[in-house]
């Protein structure tokens, strides 16, 4: 943190060269992805926490409540392994009789929901006779996060945290996150920092490979193209390379566009 | 007879019967971050005071999430809100200890924010300003030593006239608006879609402040609707019924048919749009308005406050810093 406050602020634009991004370059790209893509807003965050050099209201970039499919298969999957290593039995079996195992766990579970509800009646407090209420929409049934993109100062390149919510659009708990990332991720790329702009820490990609891999990606997109591609496109093919990494998040809805100019 | 499904049939198109109108709830979705705001508002600025605190919220076409964010408590109520979703305004009362919180009149204060609505229907600000139909109030109480807040939200609004009757059924816009209307209202969501606003018969969005010179029979209104529902309307057309009754100078009653402005993201769409045709009664002043208070059911559906645990993500540090 005291190397990202102290370095200086890359001025010239070396993106072609080395896959790092100016302040200036940030906020380009991020015009170009706000303006493009509706799901993309710019924020401008704690006032304490702002970065002088980025104008107050373009702080950092955010998709709200992106859904995240993953959380059910991914849970799948590790009750399917733990069932081959005969940790738990399956549901029908665990119906007609279940382990001591699979019933410690769900008395452990009933535990925690019973910590959340409160004695307290606060139905009369509310009462009210109205038959108008329709159902309440069908929406997201998935987790989901919130995607910010900040700027590194020290590497020189868009960083991304990542805050989760639960199917109920409560904030996740502890390493709930983790059943979302590829295990070969967890604690390596992804590791739960500050976030640069807010009060709570939450998941964030390391940034100290991302401008070797933009590069690479830049020459991909180029192919044997002439000249420099714009500098505009460089958070479409970031969030492509960030995807890579976080396939159950899905934010991308920017896997069409067209580079040329 | 009765009917309260949707699907017409051929008797029901050449003899209207009465249907039970109903609108889809919001439901709240907070940001962790809305909470870190409340924590440093409280121990900085509000110290030990009860005194409401003004916030906004927004909500987008086609979602009926109320959503807060960071920016809720900044005094620029467009700050924060994303392009396309309609910004409204609220009150926060933030309690010092639990006991206090549960000892709140919660049915007094949803129908003081209903009678704030009332109140912007009958001078006729709501016609300038839509989004004064949607106020809400939260009411919170936040433990900061373990970091978990118990919230509660009144969506309360003005009930819609008892005398409503639909002709009508949510529909495609083609089926109950004109061609020129159809295509006036396709150019106008390409650019800023208001709250709600009439639509005339050459297709031009129009400030709802046009009723109150209207003569015509019948009249277009429209609405960013947050529903997705195929059958019911959302939330905000209720208070807009009460304030359509008290504008229609007609004798009785008046055939008005409304637009449903729907979409996806922040944009709204022709497509996704839907009109219902209703009949709507003139408000008879002396009547007065029935009041809904609208309170948040929990997750478990339950008519009781939600609650959000930020202890594993709250900085304590951060918290202790402020405090001193």
């Amino acid at each position: 943190v005291l190397m990202s406050l102290t370095t200086p602020t890359a001025r010239v634009s070396s993106f072609a060269k080395t896959g790092k991004l100016t302040l200036e370059e940030f906020v380009l790209a991020g015009d170009y992805l706000v303006e493009n893509y509706k799901t993309w807003t710019w924020q401008s965050g704690e006032e304490s926490k702002r970065n002088v050099e980025l104008p107050a209201q373009k702080q950092f970039l955010m998709a709200r409540r992106v859904p995240c499919t993953a959380a059910a298969s991914a849970a799948t999957l590790f009750t399917e392994k733990l069932a081959e290593d005969g940790w738990v039995e399956t549901e029908s079996t665990q119906k007609a009789g279940s382990t001591v195992e699979a019933k410690a766990a769900a008395e452990e579970e009933d535990d925690e929901e019973v910590v959340d509800i409160d004695d307290f009646d606060y139905s009369q407090a509310a009462a009210e006779d109205d038959s108008a209420v329709a159902p309440a929409d069908a929406t997201t049934v998935t987790r989901s996060y919130d995607v910010t993109v900040t700027y590194d100062r020290f590497y020189q390149t868009p960083r991304v945290f990542l805050v989760g919510y639960d199917e109920k659009g409560n904030p996740l708990k502890g390493d709930d996150w983790k059943r979302d990332f590829s295990p070969e991720h967890v604690d390596k790329t992804v590791s739960v920092e500050r976030h640069y702009h807010f009060s709570t820490s939450c998941p964030t990609i390391h940034p100290c490979k991302h401008a070797d891999a933009m590069l690479r990606m830049v020459q991909l997109v180029m192919g044997s193209r002439e000249g420099n591609l714009d500098v505009k496109f460089y958070l479409l093919i970031f969030l492509k390379f960030i995807q890579s990494m976080i396939p159950n998040i899905e934010y991308d809805y920017t896997s069409e566009f067209n580079i040329e100019q | 007879h009765t009917h309260t499904h949707t699907h017409c049939c051929d008797i029901c198109c050449f003899f209207p019967v009465q249907m039970a109108l109903r609108f889809v709830p919001f439901s709240s979705s907070v940001d962790v971050q809305v909470w870190t705001r409340v924590s440093e508002i409280k121990l900085v600025e509000q110290q030990l005071s009860e005194a409401p605190l003004p916030l906004h919220a927004f909500y987008y076409p086609g979602q009926s999430r109320l959503c807060l964010t960071f920016e809720a408590f900044n005094k620029d109520a467009q700050s924060g809100v994303p392009a396309g979703c309609v910004s409204v305004s609220g009150s926060l009362i933030n309690t010092n200890t639990i006991d206090a919180f549960k000892a709140l009149d919660f049915n007094a204060l949803a129908e003081k924010t209903a009678q704030s609505i009332e109140r912007a229907i009958s001078d006729g600000r709501a016609l300038a300003d839509p989004t004064l139909l949607s106020s809400f109030l939260l009411t919170s109480f936040a433990d900061l030593k373990k970091y978990t807040f118990q919230y509660w939200f009144s969506f309360a609004c003005v009930k819609e006239p008892a005398g409503v009757s639909v002709i009508t059924p949510l529909a495609p816009l083609s089926s109950v608006l004109t061609a020129a209307q159809v295509s006036g209202f396709e150019c106008a969501v390409s650019g800023v879609v208001p709250a709600a606003f009439c639509l005339s018969n050459t297709g031009h969005i129009l400030s709802l402040e046009s009723l109150r010179n209207t003569t015509d029979h019948e009249v277009t209104v429209g609405f960013i609707d947050p529903s997705s529902s195929v059958e019911s309307a959302g939330w905000p057309l209720r208070s807009l019924l009460a304030l359509l009754s008290n504008y229609l100078c007609a004798e009785k009653e008046r055939t008005v048919s409304v637009v449903c402005a729907r979409g996806v993201g922040g944009s709204v769409t022709l497509d996704k749009s839907l009109a219902i045709r209703l009949s709507i009664p003139k408000h008879d002043p002396a009547g007065g308005f029935s009041l809904v208070k609208g309170w948040e059911k929990n997750t478990a559906d339950k008519a009781a406050p939600r609650s959000c645990d930020l202890s594993g993500s709250l900085d304590p540090a951060k918290l202790a810093s402020s405090a001193v």
